[in-house]
């Protein structure tokens, strides 16, 4: 029995050398391809062959992305327990990161290493951050909901006004909820779309002077969600719900049609009960009465994200050249390629994805359906100021003028 | 060991310095954060702006509102909550069968995560898929939109129910650690001198138990002061438009949504102090005159 427990022991012991042999040194990674993130099998899986092939040992921090996750980054590095990569958003997000010289510069990165993601893009490539894919916002929509007077529809490639007031007004006939949306928490994509409806692209690259020279069309524009509620577009609950509630009734077959960004076609294949193969995606109408441009239509899409690597990890000899090759590992050609499975535009022009279903060419599709494409009002203005908006998301729904000018003063004067 | 009183402080320290890293610090920190407007979470060169932070607060009709929900919750909870607690640590402590199963039961939603019985709850309110509505429908009414945010007074209710349900299982652990321990004698002396059940606890039991009431009440006041899991599930953003905030929900979202950490550290002050000044409050109402 003695023999036999030393035996295990002296395994035990064995083991732990063995492992403390492998990997010196430890790459520190974060990015938001957490929890049940469609990206996150992929990112594990490239994580785990580069930890294989260098000899390295990664302690990843990866987490689904929220407001609490963006600060916790931001705080990582403020307390120095910063990680050597990070996979993070671009903008006025990522503002702090970069004014205090956490992150390095891709030209900075590139006098060392010349080919440093060169097989990006230049027109996508961040100053900082090297990206992997971009996203478009558009209206996803079930089409096996549109059946007998709806069908005609689907043969238009795109859908004007009018078209979408017929369809919302054929569905609602059929007990069928037009729009899944859940104002409470995300009515993100209903404020952008429709400030951008009315306003056009201008309201988004000069926010502050559109605004104090436009307050009333903005207040038109946030009003237009009061109208849809009131015209039955978003059910019985009239958007007061949690976005996940709204989603779970698209994704269940209840509601006809969501506005959201690509990332949500990862939720859908041929085994969910709305399949990927039946949907498509259309751009959110032009509206009659916008200021940018009569009959225009708007697109929101970007490429809002992409792989820091950090000040520390580049003044650190044992872990620069392991950061480079790491973020390399993530952004070539057969990576991106795998991280577009679930949608999105390959930030690197050489990837071709075979198989794409229904919806992802539908989604391919968006930029040749639209007169311009912007980014989304949340990444264009000033960190913390969006959520005014946010909040005020019951007086668009019930149409309250005070309450949408005094949310329209919280955002302006973060601006 | 007890003769040796150095031994004790030896063994304290860990503890002090323990807290002083973790609680005390920081808060001095954050009182500091409080006469400071930041521009960013990262901001290394936040403008000392005075009490400027404090003013505003007064002036801020969501924190005003924040504010007097709390002071209703807290209202509800020692009604309420600590109300039922008292009730069902009577009863059980009246019987003998069962009672393990009781405890057991009623201690239950304490182990569960707030953040799981938001979840849940929200569930069963649900338009489309809830428990309630299924209900309704099954027999053969209409379904009801419960969380209508025109309905504010319901949207409240149910805000507050699960926050005062969940811990009403603590404080009947406590007050029935307290019966427990109450002297038999006592009891009986009273039965034999005719004393009804009813009068044993109006004139016994509860006077007995007035220090455990105390602590529960403190408890019961600074738990609520700082009341944020439950209400951020199942009202995200105090929807609608801040009106369901709670002192809690609204300081992470000053903190952590509007960037505002000048802002939210003087309501963790405010926070703090009216904890203080409640339990103070609260500890000179129930001064125990003499042990019984």
């Amino acid at each position: 029995m003695r023999k036999l427990l030393s035996l295990v022991l002296f395994s035990l012991f064995v083991i732990m050398i063995a492992g403390c042999g492998k990997g010196d040194v430890e790459i520190k990674t974060m990015s938001m391809f957490g929890g049940t993130d469609p990206h996150a099998e992929t990112y594990e899986a490239l994580l785990a062959a580069f930890e294989k092939k260098h000899d390295v040992t990664i302690t990843d921090n990866s987490a689904t992305s929220d407001e609490i996750w963006k600060t916790s980054v931001l705080t990582a590095f403020y307390s120095g327990v910063e990680p050597d990569v990070l996979f993070y958003f671009t903008g006025e997000v990522a503002k702090p990161l970069v004014t205090n010289d956490y992150v390095v510069s891709i030209e900075e990165i590139r006098k060392e290493y010349p080919d440093y993601a060169k097989n990006i893009s230049d027109s996508v490539m961040d100053p900082y951050a090297v990206p992997l894919k971009g996203f478009v916002e558009g209206v996803f929509v079930n089409t096996e909901l549109f059946t007998d007077d709806l069908a005609p529809y689907l043969e238009k490639d795109v859908w004007t006004w009018d078209d979408y007031h017929e369809i919302a007004n054929k569905l609602i006939a059929k007990n069928i909820t037009p729009f899944a949306f859940g104002a409470t928490d995300v009515p993100h994509y209903w404020i952008e779309h429709t400030v951008l409806g009315i306003l056009g692209p201008t309201a988004f690259t000069d926010i502050k002077g559109s605004i104090e020279n436009h307050e009333n069309e903005w207040v038109k524009a946030l009003k237009l969600i009061n109208y849809f509620a009131e015209q039955g577009w978003y059910g019985p609950t009239k958007g007061n719900q949690e976005h996940s509630a709204a989603e779970a009734t698209f994704k269940d077959g209840k509601a006809a049609m969501i506005l959201d960004g690509s990332w949500l076609a990862g939720s859908f294949d041929e085994t969910t009960t709305v399949k990927a193969s039946k949907m498509i995606m259309m751009p959110f109408p032009a509206i009659p009465t916008s200021k940018g441009g009569k009959n225009e239509i708007y697109m929101q899409s970007g490429f809002t994200s992409g792989f820091y690597i950090s000040r520390k990890a580049w003044e650190d000899k044992s872990k620069r050249d392991l950061a480079v090759k790491l973020v390399e590992s993530m952004i070539n050609t057969e990576a991106i390629k795998d991280f577009c499975k679930s949608g999105g535009i390959p930030a690197d022009p050489k990837v071709e994805i075979p198989n794409q279903n229904n919806l992802q060419v539908s989604m391919n599709s968006m930029p040749a359906k639209t007169v311009s494409a912007t980014l989304p009002l949340s990444d264009s203005a000033k960190a913390g100021s969006f959520t005014e908006l946010v909040k005020a998301a019951n007086y668009y729904i019930t149409g309250n003028d005070t309450g949408i000018k005094a949310a329209l003063d919280a955002f302006l004067e973060k601006q | 060991m007890y003769k040796k009183k150095w031994i004790a402080y030896v063994m304290i320290i860990p503890m002090l310095v323990f807290l002083s890293v973790f609680l005390l610090y920081p808060f001095w920190v954050n009182i500091k954060n409080s006469f400071y407007k930041f521009e960013s979470m990262l901001d290394k060169n936040p403008v000392f702006i005075g009490l400027d932070n404090y003013k505003t607060m007064f002036t801020d009709k969501v924190f005003l509102g924040s504010f007097i929900n709390t002071l209703i919750l807290i209202g509800l909870v020692l009604i309420f909550q600590v109300g039922i607690a008292l009730i069902l640590a009577l009863l059980v402590n009246s019987i003998t069968k069962f009672s393990s199963f009781f405890k057991v039961t009623f201690f239950m939603p304490i182990v569960v995560s707030a953040t799981a019985l938001g979840l849940m709850f929200n569930l069963f309110y649900d338009y489309n898929y809830g428990m309630f509505n299924q209900i309704l429908l099954i027999i053969g009414r209409e379904k009801i939109f419960w969380k209508d945010p025109q309905n504010l007074n319901r949207l409240f209710t149910l805000i507050v129910s699960p926050v005062i349900w969940q811990y009403i299982g603590f404080y009947f652990v406590i007050f029935l650690t307290g019966l427990s321990g109450l002297s038999k004698e006592i009891l009986d002396a009273a039965e034999i001198d005719g004393c009804s059940g009813l009068q044993k606890v109006r004139y016994i039991q509860i006077p007995m138990i007035k220090n455990i009431t105390r602590i529960v009440i403190v408890l019961g006041i600074t738990g609520t002061l700082k009341v944020f899991d439950l209400p951020y599930i199942i009202s995200p953003n105090g929807y609608p438009n801040g009106k369901t905030h709670f002192l809690g929900t609204y300081m992470y979202d000053k903190a952590f949504n509007s960037v505002d950490i000048g802002y939210a550290a003087g309501f963790a002050v405010f926070i703090v102090i009216a904890g203080i000044l409640f339990s103070f409050i609260s500890n000179m109402i129930f001064r125990q005159d003499h042990d019984l």
